[in-house]
């Protein structure tokens, strides 16, 4: 097997596509309705974060979301709750 | 009905021209992908209402991280998706034009610079790097063979118990601040390495465990413009490198390839 094929579609932590698409790519001023503002995931309240990713679960089982994996959510909302109990 | 138009990104039309986009996904789910030649250049965008997607409304929604979440998420599977499609400069989350018109006057301004980015994207791609460390086997490797500490043992052991309490806590500190060292050189070493087989680099900024939710240190978090033919490459060192750090704690994580959401800033780094 390649490496590409090895590493390629690997899942990706939603908390990377959000760090990514809410900061980076090509920002255009002027005409623009809104623009968001670079939102620092490393500031946001882990709480929400959190009660955002039990929601985004819930819409995953409702077929909403559906190529999240429900499984993957679950993980990610274990190393959250992790995260708030140590902090 | 007011229109807006979301913009996914920009292609070359000779790439984009005769291809189907009508059964693909969209930000709103209802209307279809529309593509909007000028000159060189593609605009591909879909109509968004502004009753879902108007300033106001989105003030309110981008508070709500559940439909930030959900509709992030999406914009980041629909450019997947046209990159697989064509080479793309990806825009960023929720960039909505006023109309046709507006979108015109921006195309007329940037097309000659987008249809050289486009150029020079192409058959490359986007690969991110996360590299953690289990600082234990670094700690005790340090702790066992740096020649200054041996010796700072050596001394404390001489001294009385009050003095013994607190140097060896900053004999802690001083393994602490070997280990980051440690750390860093393996970091800066791998990336020189891997900067080689690279077109471009653009480093993240490292997150901290309450975000990682893990136990190891994130230690380098960095995106790699890599042209096709060397990814093979690229990854391979990867994987050796795993192997081989596995010993000392260490753990490279590899995702792609991503839309090249680092590499797709113009020369100045936002379009006026």
């Amino acid at each position: 097997m390649s490496h590409r094929e090895n590493f390629v579609n690997r899942e990706i932590a939603l908390i990377d596509i959000l760090d990514t698409v809410l900061d980076k790519g090509v920002a255009i001023k002027g005409d623009i309705v809104i623009s968001i503002a670079g939102i620092d995931l490393v500031y946001l309240d882990l709480k929400v974060l959190i009660s955002s990713v039990e929601t985004l679960v819930q819409s995953a089982q409702d077929d909403l979301v559906s190529s999240l994996s429900s499984e993957n959510m679950d993980r990610e909302k274990e190393a959250l709750a992790r995260a708030t109990e140590r902090s | 009905m007011a229109r807006l138009l979301y913009l996914y990104g920009i292609a070359l039309k000779d790439e984009v021209e005769d291809k189907e986009f009508s059964q693909m996904k969209t930000i709103d789910g209802k209307n279809n992908v529309e593509v909007i030649a000028y000159g060189e250049c593609a605009a591909i965008v879909s109509p968004v209402e502004v009753e879902e997607f108007g300033e106001e409304v989105l003030e309110v929604k981008t508070n709500q991280m559940d439909w930030v979440q959900e509709k992030a998420y999406l914009h980041h599977e629909i450019l997947m998706e046209l990159k697989e499609m064509a080479t793309l400069i990806p825009m960023k989350f929720c960039t909505i034009l006023e109309s046709e018109t507006s979108l015109e006057k921006k195309m007329d301004a940037h097309e000659t610079e987008w249809a050289i980015l486009l150029q020079k994207l192409s058959g490359k791609e986007e690969w991110n790097v996360k590299i953690y460390n289990h600082p234990g086997q670094l700690k005790e490797q340090v702790a066992e063979h740096h020649p200054d500490i041996q010796k700072k043992r050596e001394e404390i052991s001489q001294m009385s118990k009050g003095m013994q309490y607190l140097q060896k806590k900053k004999l802690d500190q001083f393994i602490d601040e070997q280990v980051v060292q440690e750390q860093q050189s393996y970091v800066n070493q791998i990336h020189r390495d891997w900067s080689d087989l690279c077109e471009e680099t653009a480093e993240k900024k490292v997150w901290n465990k309450s975000v990682t939710g893990k136990e190891e240190d994130m230690c380098w978090n960095c995106a790699y413009l890599i042209d096709k033919e060397q990814v093979e490459k690229f990854l391979s060192s990867v994987t050796k490198a795993n192997e081989e750090g596995e010993s000392t704690g260490w753990h490279i994580e590899v995702t792609g390839p991503w839309p090249v959401y680092h590499f797709s800033t113009l020369s100045k780094s936002e379009v006026e």
